[in-house]
């Protein structure tokens, strides 16, 4: 009798997992979802979802047009032969001109669902999207995969922040900060990382181009691993190119004054980058390649970098894009009262900032130039 | 001899007591309720927790170790005392029932999500009932394993300091609360607490040799840590905003980790709350099994497993969505907190009547 008992129970407790099966071959993996404004509609969204396939070189596309992401779900899953599930979604991806209107209904409805993994990427797509999501691409593997494994490899990006679900959110809900996004778009050979969106709120304001993406990455946060190619680094001696590499970057905000509406004071910043590289070219200025002329050379690449990081930054604060979280630093000097009657996108417009870059060549690569 | 509890496994018990369903929303809880940097405030309820423990260590000194039936049956006829054992086990049930429903429910939110979640509760209860039917000992030296279980996912906190700021902290202090400071949200952190009171009950297992409140202190303390951890990170992770806005931050924050051969880590994570979840029902339940044994001194303790697991698991119909479950948590919890701070304050009174009343008895 109490043999029996216990056979039963433990028949309750393990079959229980049965009830709700999810069985590997009857489930389509969805990789990406695109969302795109619907031409002429103005409550409509143009969703589509790709799915690769088991061979993990094709993948099923499907389109629809419909009033939110969840519903156009819906009208997949009654085409698809798999049931389609969200767990291992690897980005959303936005078209520009939607991104440009403002992301917020689809963001939420994607963030809302407890599936859907918080690492997801967050793309900004330029160009044809319906084309190069059914292209066949020589890097292997489908577009998901494609776009997953270059955000992760992206030089500018690349372990410094990953646009992804967690961090757009926290940087939209962050009142010192805005979120920012990459930006994909077609190339010949395949897919390239284009730049970098940077959002007020939900909505994308403006770009910062691909060239720039790696200083953009030293303004916003420590950096590892980030290669700079300086193109025309003025010295002494004439202008030239120089490439470091393997460059560590510190990044430090001083905030000397907060802003003082008030009294129409605008904030003043400084922001001070301290790099460290091998020198890798300096082709056009060869006169330089001794080492006592290295320290000229590193003041002369600190300009640089601190020139080129100030235009960035002029860019950011005409649409009033704080991308880089100067505002936390600032939040930090303030009030509460203060703070909160402050419209920080407009006085991050207003702010005076400035960047000093401090460069250290580390090393120098294989050769040594000390006689010449 | 008699086993006595070790000050070691009592403090092992408190955490796993303390540690429930309600750490997974408890940094949004100091966020909406305490505001910006809430982790002082935080702590400063943990003071109050230990001040409520303090009170415990009075009963248990003047009442030199008397279990608290002892020392209210001293004064108070059973028939002023049956009614109130009997409404306390049902609270403690409905706390049981309630931590382990929302915790299936909960669970359910990740996986598992269209069983119905009375499928899941009845397993829960199933491993309520195998505690329940043994000895305190046995329970205690479980949720010392468990205690294991759960202890090694603090190591997973050096995971998020990579994208964790000072900064989102903010510099500002108790701002920015949804609707000011109110008691009643106070309790709503407080709730996290909760579980400590049931020291009350291993009196009867202990004597001056095991050291029973160093072990009470220590285990809140642990857990305080814990917690103030588990709110550090998701401030630091989250921005203030998000938090507040977050359901459960704490499992938000395990979705982030990720590794070189696994992704969404948070499935298997999770699981492992299910045992300090299952120790804080086994010991309401065992509160319960106290005061019930007490009203039928005739039954043996082991008879009351199954007719208790089933009683959990008949109140985990209640709520059947989890904002019926979150609502009763609320409601058992204030109660319980309420009962928290009552009950020694009565206990303490009693122990003086009582104190005097045997003194004339001897005197006369």
């Amino acid at each position: 009798m109490r043999r029996k008992g216990i056979g039963w129970l433990l028949a309750l407790s393990l079959l229980s997992g049965c009830a709700d099966q999810k069985i590997l071959e009857k489930i389509g993996f969805a990789r990406t979802i695109i969302l795109e404004k619907a031409e002429g509609q103005d409550k409509a969204l143009k969703v589509t979802i790709s799915i690769p396939k088991t061979n993990q070189t094709e993948s099923i596309v499907y389109t629809d047009v419909a009033r939110s992401f969840k519903q156009a779900k819906i009208h997949f899953d009654m085409q698809n032969d798999r049931r389609i599930v969200l767990g291992q979604l690897r980005q959303v991806m936005f078209g520009a001109s939607l991104a440009r209107q403002g992301v917020w209904l689809p963001m939420e409805s994607v963030f809302r669902d407890p599936a859907i993994g918080i690492r997801t990427h967050v793309i900004v797509a330029e160009g044809d999207i319906g084309r190069f999501v059914t292209r066949k691409y020589v890097q292997g593997g489908t577009m998901g995969e494609y776009i997953d494994n270059l955000l992760r490899s992206d030089p500018a990006t690349r372990g410094q922040f990953d646009t992804n679900l967690h961090t757009f959110l926290r940087d939209y809900y962050d009142d010192g900060a805005e979120p920012v996004a990459t930006i994909i778009g077609e190339t010949v050979e395949g897919l390239k990382v284009k730049g970098i969106a940077l959002f007020v709120r939900d909505r994308y304001v403006a770009k910062i181009q691909a060239e720039d993406a790696m200083f953009f990455s030293l303004l916003r946060s420590d950096a590892k691993n980030v290669s700079l190619f300086m193109d025309e680094v003025e010295t002494p001696r004439g202008a030239g190119s120089i490439s470091l590499a393997n460059v560590i970057g510190k990044r430090k905000i001083k905030i000397l004054s907060p802003p003082d509406p008030n009294r129409k004071k605008p904030a003043r910043i400084v922001v001070e980058l301290k790099l460290k590289g091998s020198l890798m070219e300096y082709d056009d200025l060869l006169e330089m390649n001794n080492l006592a002329s290295q320290p000229v050379l590193e003041r002369a690449m600190g300009k640089y970098v601190a020139d080129r990081c100030e235009r960035l930054i002029r860019e950011m604060q005409k649409p009033g894009a704080d991308g880089i979280g100067i505002g936390s630093h600032v939040r930090d000097r303030m009030r509460y009262k203060d703070w909160k009657a402050l419209d920080w996108n407009q006085a991050f417009s207003d702010a005076e900032i400035e960047v000093v870059a401090d460069i250290k060549i580390r090393d120098y690569g294989r050769l040594i130039d000390a006689s010449a | 001899m008699k086993e006595k509890l070790n000050g070691f496994h009592v403090a092992l018990l408190i955490f796993m007591i303390e540690l429930d369903v309600t750490v997974f929303m408890l940094p949004r809880m100091v966020a909406v309720q305490i505001g910006t940097n809430g982790w002082l405030g935080f702590l400063g309820l943990s003071l109050i927790a230990a001040f409520n423990i303090w009170l415990y260590r009075l009963v248990y000194r003047a009442g030199q170790g008397r279990s608290v039936f002892d020392i209210s049956e001293a004064v108070l006829p059973k028939i002023v005392l049956y009614p109130l054992y009997a409404s306390l086990s049902l609270l403690w049930l409905g706390i049981g029932a309630f931590a382990g429903k929302s915790f299936v429910l909960v669970f359910q939110t990740l996986s598992f999500q269209t069983s119905p979640p009375m499928q899941i509760f009845a397993v829960y209860c199933l491993l309520v009932y195998a505690l329940l039917a043994k000895d305190l000992y046995s329970i205690v030296k479980a949720s010392t394993v468990f205690f294991l279980l759960s202890i090694w996912m603090l190591v997973l906190a050096p995971y998020f300091f990579k994208d964790w700021s000072i900064h989102r902290f903010t510099a500002f202090f108790f701002h920015g609360t949804e609707n000011g400071h109110s008691l009643s949200g106070m309790l709503d952190v407080y709730a996290v607490f909760i579980g400590y009171e049931l020291c009350v009950f291993l009196f009867p297992f202990s004597d001056a040799k095991t050291k029973l409140f160093k072990g009470v202190f220590a285990g809140h303390a642990i857990i305080t840590a814990t917690y103030l951890l588990t709110i550090l990170v998701s401030f630091g992770f989250f921005s203030f905003e998000e938090v507040k806005i977050l359901q459960f931050p704490l499992i938000h924050t395990l979705e982030y980790i990720e590794m070189p051969f696994i992704n969404r880590v948070e499935n298997l994570v999770f699981p492992f709350f299910l045992f300090s979840n299952l120790v804080t029902t086994v010991m309401f339940a065992f509160a319960a099994r106290s005061a019930l044994g007490r009203m039928l001194p005739g039954v043996e303790a082991k008879r009351f497993a199954l007719p208790l697991a089933a009683a959990v698991f008949a109140l985990g119909f209640l709520p059947s969505v989890f904002r019926e479950a979150a609502a009763l948590i609320r409601l058992t919890y204030f109660t319980e907190t309420c009962v928290a701070f009552i009950l020694p304050l009565l206990l303490l009174i009693l122990i003086k009547i009582g104190g005097k009343t045997s003194k004339e008895a001897s005197s006369r």
